[in-house]
């Protein structure tokens, strides 16, 4: 779910090459080195899913891998912790949907 | 493919890298073996690969020295993999990895553990709300990714990695908001209680930088408060805090609404013991920190024979602790 977009990149610093990703279906300008997470919090998500069954909203916690919070889809695949998943030209992302 | 060595390091955080030269330079064979994509670990948190830059942030520098002094030595590193399973094979350890070069397996004759520590996390109302994020993810995002986690950030917790962060936030270009040291004691002002509280904080000048920082950008800082609660429908929207009494429960009566997208929380690091608990090591209980830390000889051993415990993971604190 996109909300509001208060997440910016941070100037004085060369990224690595541009690359696209697909999230949701919509194609962004991403940089190699990227995170899955940190794509998606520039693109204004802060929910990366919803609880299955009490659909409360959860998103990026602990930023290191430990509390399995920030699970997303990634190429197809489920349960994917986006904030230690770099960015793959051509990745696609499915991130955000309430039950 | 297989592999083996004299001696496997899980982490190359400053404890991981520490003992991996300091066995190398002993002759041993080495395979150094991290999750992340570069060494470093969660202190030496580095920029990715493909980045370029100045870099007053990272401690590029410092890494990068060990690394090549690592280079000379017969030091092998496995980043981007992680140990699945571990078991003893007669006298050798059998440890099972999966990373895209790894080998499937390795053979080493001892392990050292240095999983490091990661926030201790603190549940109260609204905790798990879209926007609350810990010191830990919030120094990644700006140091690492370069990226700002939000715009009116309130930040709470105890100790100098909240301090670092609210500075570095504000050197980000964030509105911070508050800065909330729970500890009634603090005095951040003083240079003495600095020293005092903080003690197993070497790095006193940084400590100054950040004071100064938050000083110059007229953050509010207020001592034995903390947030307790984050409201908000999909993410945070508001922050509740509170002062705290001398057994740090909040006196609701006094409590103040902060409107904010974002809450940094920080109550310390608690040690990762995932893979000494796998490695089947026994553990003590720190009652006071309500941790467990795996046992340890005086040369740092664990119960468990060829297995030592290096680092935050074994219980130390903080950085130059490590390298001992
Ligand atoms: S935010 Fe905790 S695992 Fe990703």
């Amino acid at each position: 779910m996109r909300i509001k977009n208060e997440t910016t990149r941070l100037p004085r610093i060369a990224r690595g090459r541009s690359l696209t990703v697909l999230v949701n279906g919509k194609p962004v300008t991403a940089y190699e080195g990227e995170t899955v997470a940190a794509v998606l919090l520039v693109e204004g998500f802060r929910a990366f899913r919803h609880m299955p069954a009490s659909a409360e909203p959860r998103g990026l916690y602990c930023g290191m891998g430990i509390c399995y919070e920030c699970l997303v889809t990634v190429d197809g695949m489920p349960n994917v912790r986006a904030c230690v998943t770099s960015l793959r030209d051509g990745m696609t992302i499915e991130a955000g949907a309430q039950p | 493919m297989n592999a083996s060595s004299d001696l496997a390091i899980i982490g190359a955080g400053p404890a991981g890298l520490a003992a991996a030269l300091a066995a190398a330079k002993a002759g041993v064979s080495v395979v150094l073996i991290d999750s992340a994509p570069r060494p470093g670990g969660q202190y030496f948190k580095q920029l990715p690969a493909s980045f370029s830059g100045s870099d007053s942030l990272t401690h590029q520098g410092e890494v990068r020295q060990i690394t090549e002094a690592l280079a000379h030595h017969n030091v092998t590193l496995l980043m981007d993999t992680v140990v699945w399973d571990c078991h003893q094979d007669e006298s050798d350890w059998l440890l099972y990895l999966f990373g895209t070069t790894a080998p499937k397996r390795l053979r080493a004759r001892s392990i050292v553990a240095a999983p490091g520590a990661y926030d201790r996390p603190v549940a109260f109302p609204g905790w798990t709300l879209p926007g609350v994020f810990t010191t830990g993810a919030v120094q990644n995002l700006i140091k690492s990714q370069r990226v700002l986690p939000g715009k009116d950030i309130v930040v709470s917790g105890t100790g100098p990695l909240t301090l670092a962060v609210a500075a570095n936030l504000v050197k980000a270009g964030a509105n911070v908001r508050a800065l909330l040291e729970a500890s009634p004691i603090v005095k951040p002002k003083t240079l003495s209680s600095l020293t005092a509280m903080w003690a197993q904080w070497a790095r006193l000048r940084e400590g100054l930088d950040y004071v100064s920082t938050l000083l110059s950008a007229r953050v509010p800082v207020r001592i034995g408060w903390a947030a307790v609660e984050a409201r908000g429908r999909q993410e945070v929207e508001e922050v509740v805090i509170a002062p705290l009494g001398d057994d740090w429960r909040p006196d609701k009566t006094r409590q103040q609404v902060m409107a904010a997208d974002t809450l940094v929380v920080g109550y310390g690091f608690t040690p990762n013991t995932d893979i000494t608990r796998l490695l089947g090591c026994r553990h003590a209980r720190r009652h006071a920190r309500g941790e467990h830390i795996p046992w340890r000889d005086r040369d740092m051993q664990t119960s468990v024979p060829g297995v030592f415990a290096a680092g935050d993971g074994a219980g130390h604190r903080g950085l130059g602790a490590g390298p001992t």
